[in-house]
């Protein structure tokens, strides 16, 4: 017979570190809420019959974010065994609101105070038996990032489920409000299970909505309870929500009274907090999100002393594929008598196309790491905080700034994020921006563009971040004032965990997923269409006859591509092979990059390694290679993230808005960066006054009035005592 | 009173009131934003601010900054 | 035909691997397909994300 026991607790309170020491699994650990949004289940370790539910973190159990429902529909209705509440040491008066809750429904708690490590180094002290003592359960001590207690409590939890013992309900509430939930219980007896009558019992009392609408009581039943609820607000001069909420902190209270010994004085400012007082800096904030940005892809992607990142992609493109792999290969191919078309397929094909994408694995890998850094830090989360003031400007909240974050690794996750946003406009909105943002795959266009014209800089990489973040923040000044979209901002509300030096295992746990399935993905996707465009580009019809093509130019790829390729003239780019390259972009943005690598012959044997770059610098400027970048940045995202804006957006006609708006954006961005940047070349022309009246509209889409902003006079605020 | 907003980076302040009757101050609630207890402000940038109530730290944004009166 | 056979076995067994290769190549893609999975080609087990791809009836509701 199996045991199920839940893990409840408020968010980094470290429930899936504990999930992962329990069950083996490697969930990722996130930093900011948001990141367990369902419930996952594993097996105990060492015990076959035991399974732990990791739930989503929660303050409460009230209906109000997608995160508390997950978890609240699943205590109440899957009823499991036993309920381990994963309390964080540092932080528990707020922690123990939840444990409350918890008690009240019924089921056996086990109470495991994590963190100890840190409460002791605090110089706190938590008394585990008067604490358990005055909660009426278990309480036991963890600290789940060192590994130690996790198993003990998993054991106590089993131990308590065993027992089938409820803990006593603790005296919670407090003269006339217990009297009044007394009275709800008797009334709805017999309606519910008995072991959850209390919690049923408190909730009616605060009228909680879901809860009437699940109980679905008689109209007279709800008015004597009503009457209830009523005298007893009247007594109190409060609503009834309030009421018990301050009931439930005035019984923590006593409870911390006497089970914990705080040392510091609670309004110290502790490390983390004179970090932020400089990060989170009115003024310096933004600089210095400018600055660590800057830094991170200058060390993955620059051109620098540390640039790490592209040290080792030179060699991997150099020495690995050039020389030990082209040249080899193709002699060896040769040597033993494959055909000269076989040899041409391999070489040219598959090892120029994939090679072409693999060269850039050491740059992903540092990217990833230095991000995954940022993440497990808990920086990221100060970040939104600080965007949130900007998107606010324009009517989004810092809440849609998360799923960007996201997106810097991979844009499919970045979309799925937004299911967070609980406001609909706001959430479309989001999904159709976060495909602005570079992802993983779109990094090598980018590194391969900045080596071959602009020496390497890492400002290329930089620029193209903050690129994304502008089309974002444009995109939204710009439809918010459409009639779509208008509306007021959802507010911003997050829990900021504490700084901590970065986890060793987590950072390389996350670097190394991202990177291995870049790395698959070039082995699968890249490879099938690199053999697909070496067809297309070494076969076309010379003088009307079908064979191998010595010049590319005469291809099948060519002749598509070239009917295509006007499209992009205006955009600097006209060549049929830029024109191909972006569409194969479609399937993965990746592609990009192993099409130039097929199309250029990138497995020409050379001795510098370099010689894609020299074709390459041959075809484009400087000034075309943005505009070009500019495009492939913000135009459709590959099918993978298409497929993911379609499931999000549940709707045809929503998924190709999106995809249109970000095309037509892309194409717009980037004639109006070809075309003034040509004026400086000295050309004017038709295509010159196109682009200024698209900036024109562009200018004025930005600043017009926005007539769906609320009428109530809105008066600036400044904060008197903020410097 | 005056709303949480008008409090200087590094003051500890008392709540004496939340305001509104909804679901957002049933939230607030439930990070610790009730009467008779205290914030510490540690960061103020453009009427949001980060502050520190029974012992976690949460953002918020001006709006909500607002409606907490101390 | 042997003879054909002996001086194009080279290309013959390229071919063929090459072949096999892209076989393997579709039928992971169609089976990751099917599977729902991928999209970003990783596991879903430690992407942070892993509640948003695979929704429960539950999680999915919308308030």
């Amino acid at each position: 017979m199996s045991i199920t026991i839940a893990l409840a607790g408020n968010p980094n309170s470290g429930k899936t570190t504990l999930f992962n020491d329990l069950t083996g699994s490697s969930q990722y650990v996130g930093n900011w809420p948001g990141v367990t949004v369902e419930k996952k289940e594993g097996r105990l370790k060492g015990h076959k019959d035991v399974v732990i539910q990791d739930l989503p973190g929660i303050y409460s159990l009230s209906p109000y974010t997608l995160e508390e429902v997950v978890a609240r529909s699943y205590l109440v209705k899957e009823k499991p065994d036993a309920i381990l509440n994963i309390v964080d040491g540092t932080n528990i008066e707020r922690n123990l609101y939840l444990t409350t809750q918890l008690i009240e429904l019924g089921i056996p708690v086990v109470v495991a105070v994590n963190m100890m490590d840190l409460v002791r180094k605090n110089g706190d002290r938590i008394d585990t038996n008067k604490l358990g003592e005055a909660l009426g359960c278990k309480v036991v001590e963890m600290s789940a990032l060192k590994g130690q207690g996790s198993l003990e409590a998993a054991e106590a939890a089993i131990a308590a489920a065993q027992e089938k013992k409820q803990g006593e309900h603790p005296h919670v509430f407090t003269g006339s409000v217990e009297h009044a939930i007394a009275h709800i219980e008797e009334s709805i007896q017999g309606r519910v299970d008995a072991q959850v009558l209390r919690w049923h019992a408190v909730k009616l009392f605060e009228r909680d909505e879901k809860e009437l609408q699940e109980l679905q009581l008689a109209q007279d039943l709800k008015t004597h309870i009503e009457q209830h609820i009523a005298d007893c607000e009247k007594e109190l001069d409060d609503d009834a929500e309030s009421i018990i909420t301050n009931q439930r902190y005035a019984y923590i209270s006593r409870v911390i009274d006497r089970a914990v010994k705080k040392k510091a004085s609670r309004h110290a400012l502790s490390v983390s907090d004179k970090i932020d007082r400089i990060v989170t800096n009115r003024i310096l904030a933004l600089p210095i999100f400018v600055v660590v940005m800057w830094a991170v892809y200058t060390i993955a992607m620059g051109g620098t002393k540390v640039s790490i990142g592209t040290m080792a992609t030179d060699w991997t493109n150099d020495v690995l594929v050039s020389e030990w792999i082209c040249g080899n290969l193709g002699a060896w191919m040769e040597a033993i008598g494959c055909a000269p078309w076989l040899t041409g397929l391999v070489v040219d094909g598959i090892v120029a196309g994939v090679g072409a994408v693999i060269g850039f694995v050491p740059q992903m890998l540092v990217l990833f790491f230095l991000l995954a850094i940022l993440e497990d830090v808990g920086y990221m989360a100060r970040i939104a905080f600080i965007m949130d003031r900007i998107f606010r400007r324009f009517g989004l909240s810092g809440k849609s700034f998360i799923p960007m974050l996201v997106a810097t690794g991979c844009g499919v996750p970045g979309i799925m994020a937004s299911r967070t946003i609980e406001n609909d406009r706001d959430r479309k909105m989001t999904i159709m921006t976060t495909g602005f943002i570079p992802c993983g795959a779109k990094m090598p266009i980018i590194g391969l563009f900045a080596g071959a014209l602009f020496g390497g800089s890492g400002w290329i990489a930089t620029s193209a971040y903050f690129i994304g973040v502008g089309a974002v923040i444009v995109s939204g000044i710009i439809l918010k004032k459409t009639k779509l979209f208008a509306g007021d901002p959802a507010p911003f509300v997050m829990e900021l965990p504490a700084y901590h030096i970065p986890s060793a295992k987590n950072v390389l746990h996350a670097t190394w997923e991202r990177g291995w399935s870049f790395i698959k993905r070039a082995g699968t996707v890249i490879l099938a269409s690199s053999v697909v465009l070496w067809f297309l580009q070494g076969f076309g019809f010379v003088d009307g006859v079908f064979g191998m093509v010595e010049d590319n130019n005469t291809s099948l790829l060519a002749s598509v591509g070239n009917v295509v390729a006007p499209v992009f003239a205006p955009l600097g780019f006209g060549t049929w092979q830029g024109a191909v390259a972006t569409f194969t972009g479609l399937i993965a943005k990746e592609n990009v990059v192993a099409t130039f690598g097929v199309l250029y012959g990138f497995a020409e044997v050379a001795e510098d390694g370099a010689e894609i770059w020299t074709l390459l610098a041959g075809d484009f400027t400087a000034l075309t290679a943005y505009s070009f970048m500019i495009f492939n940045l913000l135009c459709a995202p590959c099918f993978a993230a298409i497929g993911a804006i379609k499931r999000e957006m549940n709707n045809a006609k929503w998924t190709w808005i999106a995809i249109g708006y970000m095309c037509g954006f892309a194409y717009v961005v980037a004639m109006i960066v070809y075309q003034l940047g040509m004026v400086f070349a000295g050309h004017f022309g038709v295509g010159t006054v196109v682009a200024l009246l698209l900036l024109a509209g562009l200018v004025y889409l930005l600043l017009r009035k926005n007539k769906y902003q609320d009428s109530e006079l809105r008066v600036p605020v400044r904060s008197v005592a903020a410097k | 009173m005056m709303p949480l907003t008008m409090a200087q980076p590094g003051q500890t302040v008392v709540i004496r009131k939340v305001t509104g009757k909804d679901e957002v101050r049933q939230h607030l609630a439930e990070l610790g934003f009730v009467v008779e207890e205290a914030v510490t402000v540690i960061s103020v940038i453009g009427g949001n601010l980060i502050c520190k109530v029974k012992d976690s730290r949460v953002a918020l944004n001006r709006d909500m900054a607002c409606r907490i009166m101390i | 035909m042997w003879l054909w056979l002996s001086e194009n076995l080279a290309t013959l067994v390229g071919a063929l691997a090459v072949a096999a290769v892209l076989a393997l190549v579709a039928w992971k893609i169609v089976r990751d397909h099917r599977r729902h999975k991928g999209g970003c080609g990783g596991g879903c087990g430690s992407c942070p994300n892993a509640g948003f791809c695979h929704p429960d009836a539950q999680s999915a509701e919308h308030r």
